[in-house]
């Protein structure tokens, strides 16, 4: 069943204090926990620093209202399936692979000794991790605007997966105003976004970046270069009688990013996709309704 | 928020708990100590979840040891790990003697470490035997874990020695 197919059949319930996701890392300790959420971690960095602007014009004064409807995706590959874990000290192996949150099904290692040891299964199946957002940006003055994106959305898959709040913003001002016969469209950005998976998990992504681009007619061309960090924060209790303590931050692997982009101004309308290339490659588009 | 695309839940998926049945004793009168606790099966899992303990697809033991939290600079100390299954007789795990505090400190020693502890083989092999399962729980419900020992040198109060039995138990997941 697809997240899309899951979202569809919410309904109000009861949730169960802890989701399955979150039960999977309490197994964890600190050091083990990394290896098998870092790849959420990137992925999610990515994904929150996405879809940001879909221009570079900024005028210097007038009304603009538009509200977009975001979609973007960060690649998922190979690598980022397994990891290796600490095997248990009585073992004579030290090592062994075992499925990341995106990875396969869990395998049982066997010790001479007797012992077994196994890891959990990845929960995700994915070659495309998506995340999507309303986003509504409101302009202009002195050739700046300011975007504000949110979204929350109840637990899905029978509590497999927890409830999630998106929250983020940013201002973007017009650089190429005080450039006379300025060829491109030019404007520097800060963005802020706070994305909560559950209780234990607590995502912020910062981006500062610069944007150029050009109209013609209806075609808007764009690009731009950010720096950008995006950390995932774990609190949790480790399961057990032990009951150690974990917080840990987790950056994400993206620190650059360079966007290429095209979109269509139709009336009212906006299409929009753009490319997105660093450590994560991400693709991202929406579509844009506004004045 | 999340869409469809190529990404969806795995169903059914395994998590595998990893339950630490552990039992930590203090160090009496400063050189030493007894201690025991019983484990219930179902109720070990149910602390990660209720609704887990009707969900098990296989269990394991996955590793044995026994370690000091917070051990003493200098000394050592003496003893031995039981366990009891469903209240029958008690069998002698593993035992070891003279011990270095500081071979206890963080994961202490476990059954590779031929030299500082020394296995009961045949109780080894028969408590993996009661408490593993390829399909479901064990048969084994109930486990009762005693440790006892002494140290040449009086220690600290709130000195404690742990024995831990590593379980694992996998929870299926689906919808």
């Amino acid at each position: 069943m697809t997240l899309l197919g899951l979202s569809l059949l919410l309904s109000s319930r009861i949730a169960r204090s802890q989701s399955d996701l979150e039960n999977v890392l309490k197994q964890y300790d600190s050091q083990m926990v990394k290896g098998y959420i870092q790849p959420l971690a990137d992925l999610f960095g990515a994904n929150v620093n996405a879809g940001l602007f879909h221009s570079a014009a900024i005028p210097t004064g007038g009304l603009h209202i538009e509200l977009d409807i975001i979609g973007m995706g960060s690649m998922v590959t190979d690598d980022q399936k397994t990891y290796q874990v600490t095997l248990p000290p009585s073992f004579s192996s030290r090592t062994m692979k075992t499925p990341t949150v995106f990875g396969p099904r869990g395998t049982e290692v066997s010790d001479p000794s007797g012992f077994k040891y196994k890891g959990s299964d990845g929960i995700l199946d994915a070659s495309l991790f998506p995340l999507a957002v309303p986003q509504l940006t409101v302009g202009y003055v002195y050739g700046t605007e300011a975007t504000i994106r949110f979204i929350t959305t109840p637990s899905i898959g029978d509590d497999k997966f927890p409830k999630t709040t998106l929250v983020g913003g940013g201002v973007r001002h017009s650089i190429s105003q005080y450039i006379p016969q300025a060829p491109l469209d030019i404007a520097l950005g800060f963005f802020y976004n706070k994305f909560t998976v559950g209780d234990i998990i607590d995502f912020t992504g910062i981006s500062i970046g610069a944007q150029a681009g050009k109209s013609f007619s209806v075609l808007n061309l764009y690009g731009g270069l950010a720096w950008e960090k995006s950390t995932m924060n774990l609190d949790y209790t480790q399961s057990g009688s032990t009951a150690s303590l974990v917080n840990i931050d987790l950056d994400g692997a993206n620190t650059f990013r360079g966007t290429l982009g095209a979109g269509l101004k139709l009336g009212f309308l906006s299409i929009f996709a753009d490319a997105n290339f660093g450590s994560v490659t991400n693709i991202s588009g929406g579509i844009g309704f506004g004045i | 928020m999340l869409l469809g695309f190529n990404c969806k839940i795995v169903d059914p998926f395994l998590i595998a708990l990893n339950l630490p049945l552990e039992v930590c004793a203090g160090v009496n009168a400063g050189n030493s100590w007894n201690e025991q606790e019983t484990f219930n099966i179902r109720d070990e899992i149910a602390k990660v979840s209720t609704s887990y303990p009707d969900q098990i697809k296989a269990t394991r033991v996955s590793d044995i040891s026994v370690y000091m939290p917070n051990p003493p600079t200098s000394g050592s100390g003496s003893g031995s790990v039981s366990y009891r299954l469903d209240g029958q007789a008690l069998v002698t795990l593993f035992t070891f003697t003279n011990v270095p505090f500081d071979s206890l400190r963080g994961n202490g020693i476990s059954y590779s470490n031929t030299t500082l502890i020394q296995f009961n083989r045949a109780a080894l092999t028969a408590l993996i035997a009661a408490l593993e399962s390829p399909s479901g729980l064990p048969a084994t419900a109930t486990i009762t874990v005693v440790t006892i020992g002494t140290t040449t040198v009086t220690v600290p109060q709130g000195t404690q020695i742990c024995a831990k039995i590593l379980y694992q138990a996998d929870a299926e997941i689906s919808s």
